[in-house]
């Protein structure tokens, strides 16, 4: 029955998108359903994940493995590219999370009017794409998935976006693109330097690998090779090590995305659309955070603890610069996004602690965001949808027109500043208290950190207040268009808001998950 | 005398793909000489020139693979330069289906180049001296200039006068670099006695500049810096199977030459090599940035493809060999197919400027899907093999990085990859324009017929697996 869960999460998205493809016009209806289906079933496939994931146990679960590529190389040895997924605590909450966020974009989708079927075609791709990165256990199939988000997304912003969305998807996919080759430099010096002891002993020769369980375990580096502790070896005057640490440092802060590598993520976000945004900032980004943890932490954990100061610096910057950019902005969708830069900053924050709590918090505060940032999206799109615009100045007092919209407005607005008994709290608060725990970091740094909550708060709220509170008035005669949340926008924002709720007061349904395999992390 | 006749009855026997090759000339000639000028005549030629070039492909899967020396060393036939026959052959195939499903009606003439630049080819790929490699290169030289300027535009003068010119230009270069070997070791075959024992007994430098001015003749046909001004012009004025071809046939004996050069010349050469390298894939991919001709830009980043390929043979190892050709096999689908689906574009549009695609897609989804991976492959993105390719010539220098240290090998691994980021602006300008343009209102509704898309799906769908079975190629290799 589990045997290939996991590649179901990957191959039905990808069966449905050839199946939407070849799809006559006249069915063209159709494959929306089609879509919201498919998401509906691999929601399914991750709450079943959920329940019946082992806690008790620490490695990789729901292990798949085939072997596919060898390449030989004649007298250097062969390269073994293998076939595997699994899931731990550490993937297993961004699949759920995948599962919600695809969930939500799918059925914010169906209000897209222009070419319907190569939307959801190229959605349905970019599901399929995502899931693979978060169960790869190849460092060479995670490289496949990681490198094929960026194309359906690029026609998704580039197509379905705003005015400048040309613009916007060439810098994202360029970007990022860049992003993907020091990942790229990373997979062959670690493929090259690292064999897999069994199989190299009955080939007699060196059997290279890809294998995530044999790329963290220093033992399987090839003796000579660049990996090698004794080889000595050094790039442009930097150990090794250090230099592919920090290629993926930089290669996966492109994508999380961390000041100064973040410019491309606001123009992809105020040019994609409500759905394609949803996915960007729900589940996308967590791609990068994700990687840097099971890759650049993971296989170097050494060079982590060296560079946590830098990796720290690098999230407080964009907490902080993060929440000064969204201060300044009068659109709305752009004020959202700059605060997701400021809120993934926690996750490096957490991650750089290098301890439980740090990395823990680091995983809740991408799962909550995920949720939180969904909502949000989701509600700069339920004002777009009704009036084509999306400044600031242009609204006030819309709670006394849409009292239920409001409601959800706070609820996200608060979630996301931090309110206890909300996810977002859990996220900021363990990455903190992670961050003033360890004794790699000097207080400092977390002490700045809490200026970008406080931060957060004043954006938002005064956001509220500016939006929200006072005397009614819209620009431009609008008055009539701003009707209350239909059933669909009620649904989705609803279901979105009660979860944030639930793991903000029970957060052990994903601490529980994590905690086990964040342990044997840390004491490997 | 008996024992030489005997020896050349024996060495005919070896090269019967390529006497398969002058008779399928001689027939068509005839069928020129005395049929009339219309199209059943030119469908005959055609069909004349595609059955010598399967019949050639058998009577070379035939060929025994164990190394011979033939012809008193001007020629060695081994498995290596079966499979670079092979892949000619394939090239050559595919680029006459091409002419057919596009509805080409070229003129019989155009098949006895092409069959010529074959068998040009063919001697390159077999030949052990350096006579035989001058005459052979000369060979495919002149067929091409020919079949460049043989359209008769005005326009097309300019670009085969300009091939003419750089091709003489690096021919003698080349002559230069040749006899400076001759001069140092008074032998022509690389193999023979005399060559080995007095190679090196020459300073090193005497004998690296003598083998980079003999590369000069190679890199012209490579399109790589400093040899590739003529390319662009000529990608653009060449009617499209027909720069199909010559990007890609000629692209397959330079790369097995210089293979060959390699192993003669006993030297240290990575240093030139990866300058050539460097200067051919930025040259190639920044010229290519701001191209508004689907040709020329595919002529310029045809440059920096050269480079790339190149990059295994720098590794100078099996493995980065291997690479290479592993390379060129991709390349070559990747190529024909992208050019193959120009041909398609401009058979709707009637130019070659990206911005005549606009909104395409609407029209012929397929076709847009279709372009958008050959254009990945070109770039060199996965799921497809043009990433396995580039994945394994990045390997292959990587590996020598780590075994020697040398710093200009990480200069050309970081140089490739940044590379790659930049040449997916141009390539995507395609899918681009196809998929994110607003369609143009003159744009004739005319349907694709369904043999084009049929075997463009088929090229596809080859790019698309040798990524998940790369074991196709490379147990031939």
């Amino acid at each position: 029955m589990t045997a290939f869960l996991l590649s179901f999460l990957i191959f039905l998205p990808l069966l449905a998108a050839v199946l939407i493809l070849f799809l006559p016009n006249r069915l063209e209806s159709l494959s929306k359903h089609i879509t919201i289906g498919i998401s509906l079933v691999n929601l399914l496939i991750c709450i079943f994940l959920f329940y019946s994931f082992d806690k008790t146990i620490t490695g990789y679960q729901f292990l798949e493995e085939a072997s596919w590529i060898n390449l030989d190389l004649g007298k250097l040895g062969v390269i073994n590219i293998n076939y595997i997924l699994g899931v731990d605590g550490i993937s297993l909450p961004m699949v759920l999370l995948g599962g919600i966020v695809f969930m939500a974009a799918a059925v914010a989708s169906t209000s897209i009017a222009k070419r319907p079927k190569a939307y959801f075609a190229f959605f349905l791709l970019l599901t399929s794409s995502v899931y693979g990165c978060f169960i790869a256990l190849d460092f060479f199939l995670f490289f496949l998935f990681f490198e094929f988000m960026l194309l359906p997304m690029y026609f998704l912003i580039g197509i379905w976006g705003g005015e400048r969305r040309e613009y916007a998807a060439m810098k994202f996919i360029i970007y990022t693109l860049v992003g993907s080759v020091f990942v790229l430099i990373v997979m062959l010096a670690m493929g090259l330097s690292v064999t897999n002891p069994e199989l190299s002993a009955t080939l007699g020769k060196n059997a290279f690998t890809f294998d995530f369980r044999l790329l963290s375990d220093p033992y399987n580096y090839v003796s000579g090779s660049v990996l090698d502790a004794n080889s000595g070896t050094h790039w442009f005057g930097w150990p090794v090590k250090s230099v592919l640490f920090i290629l993926l440092l930089v290669g996966f802060g492109i994508k999380l995305p961390v000041v100064p590598f973040h410019t491309w993520l606001p123009d992809a976000h105020v040019e994609a659309p409500t759905a394609i945004s949803v996915v960007l900032a729900g589940i996308l980004l967590k791609v990068g955070g994700y990687a840097f943890l099971r890759i650049g932490m993971g296989f170097f954990p050494q060079e982590a603890l060296d560079m946590a100061y830098i990796i720290a610096i690098l999230g407080v910057l964009s907490i902080i610069y993060g929440a000064f950019n969204a201060l300044a902005q009068d659109d709305l969708k752009k004020l959202i996004a700059y605060s997701s830069v400021s809120h993934m900053g926690f996750v490096f924050l957490g991650f750089a602690a290098f301890n439980e709590e740090g990395i823990n918090g680091g995983i809740y505060q991408m799962f909550s965001h995920g949720i939180l940032s969904s909502m949000l999206f989701l509600i700069v799109g339920v004002i777009y949808d009704r009036t084509h615009n999306r400044l600031i100045q242009n609204y006030r007092g819309l709670a006394s027109k849409m009292p239920l919209f409001t409601g959800v407005v706070i609820l996200a607005f608060f979630g996301s500043l931090g309110l206890p008994g909300i996810s977002g709290f859990i996220g900021e608060f363990f990455s903190l208290l992670g961050a003033f725990k360890t004794s790699a970091l000097s207080k400092w740094i977390p002490s700045l950190a809490v200026l970008g909550i406080v931060l957060s708060a004043v954006y938002l709220l005064w956001t509220l207040q500016r939006m929200f509170f006072g005397e009614f008035w819209v620009n431009r005669k609008m008055e009539e268009k701003m009707t209350d949340l239909n059933t669909k926008e009620v649904v989705l924002l609803f279901s979105l808001g009660f979860l944030a709720i639930l793991f903000g007061i029970y957060p052990n349904l994903l601490l529980s998950i994590s905690t086990g395999a964040v342990d044997a992390f840390l004491n490997k | 005398m008996l024992e030489q006749l005997s020896h050349i009855l024996h060495s005919t026997s070896f090269i019967s793909a390529e006497i398969s090759l002058v008779l399928g000339i001689v027939a068509i000639i005839i069928l020129i000489a005395f049929g009339k000028k219309n199209s059943t005549f030119r469908t005959a030629a055609w069909a004349l020139g595609l059955l010598t070039f399967i019949a050639a492909f058998f009577l070379v899967a035939t060929t025994p693979v164990a190394s011979q020396s033939i012809f008193n060393d001007l020629f060695i036939s081994d498995k290596t330069s079966i499979f670079g026959k092979e892949l000619t052959l394939l090239a050559s195939i595919g680029i006459m289906l091409h002419i057919k499903v596009m509805k080409h009606d070229l003129d019989g003439e155009y098949y006895v180049i092409l069959l010529a630049i074959v068998i040009g080819l063919f001697f390159l790929l077999i030949a052990n001296s350096f006579i035989s490699v001058f005459v052979s290169l000369e060979t495919v030289s002149i067929c091409s200039y020919i079949l460049v300027a043989m359209n008769g535009k005005t326009f097309n003068l300019e670009a085969s006068i300009k091939y003419l010119i750089f091709g003489a230009a690096s021919t003698a270069i080349m002559l230069f670099g040749i006899s400076f070997l001759y001069a140092a070791t008074g032998s022509l075959v690389f193999n023979s006695e005399a060559y080995l024992t007095h190679i090196p007994n020459n300073a090193n430098w005497v004998v690296l500049t003598a083998f980079t001015m003999t590369l000069a003749g190679p890199l012209f046909k490579l399109s790589a810096a400093p040899f590739h001004i003529w390319a662009p012009d000529v990608y653009e004025a060449t009617p499209t199977p027909l720069v199909s071809f010559l990007a890609i046939a000629p692209k397959i004996g330079a790369v097995f030459l210089i293979y060959k050069l390699l192993q003669a010349v006993p030297v240290d050469t990575t240093l030139v090599l990866g300058l050539i390298i460097l200067l051919s894939i930025v040259i190639g991919n920044f010229a290519a940035l701001s191209q508004k001709n689907a040709k020329r830009m595919m002529g310029y980043s045809g440059i920096a493809q050269a480079g790339f390929i190149l990059i295994g043979l720098m590794a100078f190892q099996t493995s980065g060999f291997q690479a290479s050709t592993f390379y060129l096999a991709v390349y070559l689908f990747m190529s024909i197919g992208a050019f193959l689906m120009l041909d398609m574009i401009s058979e709707h549009t009637h130019s070659d400027l990206f911005e005549d695609m606009a909104g395409l897609s609407q029209k012929f989804m397929l076709l847009g899907l279709i372009g958008l991976i050959f254009m990945i492959a070109l770039v060199g993105l996965p799921p497809t093999s043009g990433f396995t390719s580039k994945f394994l010539v990045f390997s292959s220098i990587y590996e020598q990085y780590s075994s020697t240290g040398k710093s200009i090998f990480m200069w050309v691994l970081a140089f490739g990859l940044l590379n790659t980021a930049v040449s997916i602006y141009y390539y995507l300008k395609v899918p681009y324009f196809m998929f994110l343009k607003k369609p143009a209102d003159t744009l004739e509704s005319k349907s694709i017929p369904p043999l084009q898309l049929i075997y463009l799906s088929i090229l596809a769908f080859i790019v698309l697996g040798l990524f998940f079975a790369p074991q196709w190629v490379q147990g031939l290799i």
